[in-house]
């Protein structure tokens, strides 16, 4: 399966997760697709998600965190454009969330919604909006 | 017909409302007009008070996605959540179509992501259980597969292909939107009409009905002829100017001011002389009842006064009689009361019967009180109503100015179309509608109706006034008062000036976008040429003169030169309207005094 524009964070060493994480989300300006959890279903989101990360030099990027527990204190000291959406990641509802320029969680995709080429477009705009 | 009635004040007050009301959003227009004036050039017309040139041809645009939200309201809710959705989709495409126009005002991409969202949003909207075909998930699938052939390019390229889904998703909404329409019998209709001095016609609008276009008119814009009406203006000025250079200048004031009056608040006057003649009504019904009231209430009052005196002489009496002669004081007290209760009853009568006198006296005056009263509601009425007018006459500088649009109604002529059938756009050639003055004024409405029974009603109304925009020549008549040489006759010190009646031509250009210029301040710059008589020997002097004139030429400025006496002079003027005085005019001889 093709991953464009992805980083994928290690499952061995949660640190380097985190600070592959921290350092994507307030180190660069970028728009996140943040897939958590492994699995087909993810890796095949995670794929549709670069797909829709537009040309190198845009500011789209996609990350796969297979362990969501390994970045659980970054994504806590994130801000929320919506109360909830942090316990939705961290609570296992989440199929994955995108992040604004500004570092803020601005949409989530829920593991029960139907995650198509809309949806996933869709969370990358709210990010961008 | 102009009328004249102006206070400076009020003119103020109104170009500062006119500024206020200028400062307000305009709402989405469904209507948009773009005038072409006969010198080729294009103007925008702005929604609202617009003006226009009275020759240009106005394009009219009608924009669908508005009209749909109007349609919207007035339908079945079936029709009314198809227009909502329309409406959304028209709105995303439209803001998105924008955004991507402007690249460099959306450098971050916010706007372009927020346009897009609309979309999104939107066909992301339907609830979980909604069916594959309800209106969103048919856009989603659709926009899904739209993606898919942009995937792995550019964020340019999604972006084209959500313009791309959406406008066809748009058209299909509009099939469905004519189809619902059709079925609940809507039908939409555009007319126009000429609203002027002598009436208000429907005129042709192509592509909308069925009326004949009338004879080519253009106003001329470089024509230098004077009316009948302005002939005779400049007659009366002439005999103005002659009393006036007799000593009758308060004669023609009081004339000129009476006759503005007249013209202005016909009714006023009317409702004036009415409660006059009230009053007087009532101050003889007053004086009627009065003199023989005063003098029965004067008997009564001497009356009453007498009987206080021999009431204190009776008590002082009986003090007396209890001092000197105790024993005979019973008797003298019975004699007392006795004398006293007939007074009394007498007293008692006579201030009865003044009581009913004044009761009658009032009831006579209360009929005509009522008629005064009557009379001063009528003119409060008369001169609310009539001042209205000249405000309206005063700010739209036309008397056409309420024209009410709403009681337009939309003639056979008229062609009724289905939405998927009604003509985007058509043409109003001002030339083709028949003579037209300055102030006129045309108004166009977009009507619907829904069944064959219902009433029509207006989704929109835009009226236009008519001026003359471009550079053109006016020409008026009027007074000017020309300061001459003193010649022997004259006496005192002052700087003599002289009554003149004169024609004017100015050249004059619209403002678009100002309604004080073109209603109000109307300035413009000309010539005038007076009949002076600067020595005074009743043989006109031909007067020359460079003139600036504001307000629509009611007043008036400049330096001319006496051809004849070859002398420079200075003037003012005034173009109000003069009335045709019926003295007899005497002679030049004592003018400036």
């Amino acid at each position: 399966m093709e991953f464009r524009k992805t980083k994928v964070l290690p499952l061995d060493t949660p640190a380097d997760a985190r600070r592959i994480f921290h350092e994507m989300v307030n180190d660069e300006p970028f728009v996140l697709f943040v897939v958590v959890g492994a699995g087909s279903a993810a890796e095949a989101l995670v794929s549709k998600a670069g797909k829709f990360a537009g040309q190198d030099t845009e500011p789209r990027w996609v990350i796969w965190a297979r362990s969501v527990e390994d970045i659980a204190s970054e994504i806590r000291g994130l801000a929320e454009a919506s109360p909830g959406f942090i316990d939705q990641i961290l609570g296992g509802k989440a199929a994955a969330f995108t992040t604004s320029i500004g570092d803020d969680i601005r949409d989530v995709i829920l593991t029960t919604e139907d995650a198509d080429n809309v949806r996933v477009v869709q969370a990358f705009l709210r990010a961008e909006a | 017909m102009k009328r004249a009635s102006l206070l400076v004040s009020l003119l103020l007050v109104a170009s500062a409302q006119a500024a206020l009301a200028a400062s307000a959003p305009p709402p989405a227009p469904l209507l948009t007009f773009v005038e072409r004036d006969i010198d080729g050039d294009s103007h925008d017309v702005t929604p609202g008070a617009a003006t226009v040139d009275i020759n240009s041809t106005i394009g009219i645009t009608i924009d669908r996605a508005v009209l749909a939200a109007r349609l919207g309201g007035a339908s079945g809710s079936e029709t009314a959540a198809l227009v909502a959705d329309y409406v959304t989709l028209q709105n995303g495409i439209t803001e998105l179509t924008r955004a991507l126009s402007q690249p460099a005002a959306d450098k971050t991409g916010s706007l372009r992501a927020r346009a897009g969202l609309i979309l999104l949003n939107y066909a992301t909207s339907a609830p979980k259980d909604a069916a594959p075909t309800a209106r969103p998930n048919r856009f989603r699938a659709a926009l899904d597969r739209a993606l898919d052939s942009a995937a792995g390019q550019s964020t340019a390229a999604q972006f084209s292909a959500l313009q791309q889904a959406g406008h066809e998703e748009i058209d299909r909404l509009q099939q469905e939107l004519n189809a619902a329409l059709a079925k609940e019998g809507v039908r939409l209709m555009l007319g126009a009409w000429l609203g002027a001095s002598a009436g208000t016609q429907p005129v042709h609008l192509p592509g909308f009905d069925s009326y004949a276009d009338q004879t080519r008119y253009e106003v001329e814009r470089f024509r230098l002829v004077f009316t009948d009406e302005q002939r005779q203006q400049y007659q009366n000025a002439a005999t103005a100017a002659k009393m006036i250079n007799a000593g009758g200048g308060a004669a023609v004031a009081q004339a000129v001011v009476l006759d503005l009056a007249a013209r202005s608040f016909p009714e006023t006057l009317k409702a004036l002389q009415a409660l006059r003649q009230d009053c007087d009504n009532l101050v003889a019904a007053a004086e009627k009842a009065a003199p023989p009231l005063a003098a029965e209430v004067k008997v009564v009052a001497v009356d009453l006064g007498q009987q206080a005196k021999w009431l204190e002489a009776t008590i002082t009496s009986l003090a007396d009689t209890a001092k000197t002669n105790p024993a005979g004081l019973p008797a003298a007290a019975t004699a007392a009361v006795r004398e006293a209760t007939t007074r009394l009853a007498a007293v008692e009568k006579e201030v009865d019967g003044l009581r009913k006198d004044l009761t009658s006296a009032v009831a006579a005056l209360q009929t005509p009180a009522r008629e005064v009263l009557d009379a001063a509601a009528a003119l409060k009425r008369a001169v609310d109503a009539e001042a209205s007018t000249v405000w309206g006459e005063i700010t739209a500088g036309s008397v056409v100015a309420n024209l009410n649009a709403a009681t337009l109604e939309f003639g056979d002529k008229v062609k009724r179309f289905e939405l998927a059938d009604l003509p985007a756009t058509s043409q109003l050639d001002l030339e083709l509608t028949g003579p037209r003055a300055d102030g006129d004024e045309v108004v166009i409405k977009l009507g619907v109706q829904k069944g064959t029974a219902s009433p029509n009603q207006d989704v929109e109304i835009e009226q236009l006034r008519l001026r003359r925009m471009l550079v053109h020549v006016e020409t008026s008549a009027g007074l000017v008062f020309a300061n001459r040489p003193r010649q022997p006759s004259d006496t005192g010190g002052k700087t003599p000036f002289q009554a003149a009646p004169a024609y004017s031509a100015f050249l004059k250009k619209g403002w678009r976008g100002c309604a004080f210029w073109n209603n109000v301040l109307n300035p413009g710059l000309g010539i005038s040429v007076a009949a002076l008589d600067f020595n005074l020997d009743g043989v006109p002097e031909v007067g020359i003169g460079a003139a600036l004139s504001i307000v629509r030429d009611w007043l008036q400025g400049g330096i001319g030169y006496n051809v004849a006496a070859r002398r420079w002079y200075g003037f003012v003027g005034v173009g109000l309207p003069l009335p045709t005085f019926g003295m007899t005019t005497t002679s030049n001889t004592s003018a400036g005094k």
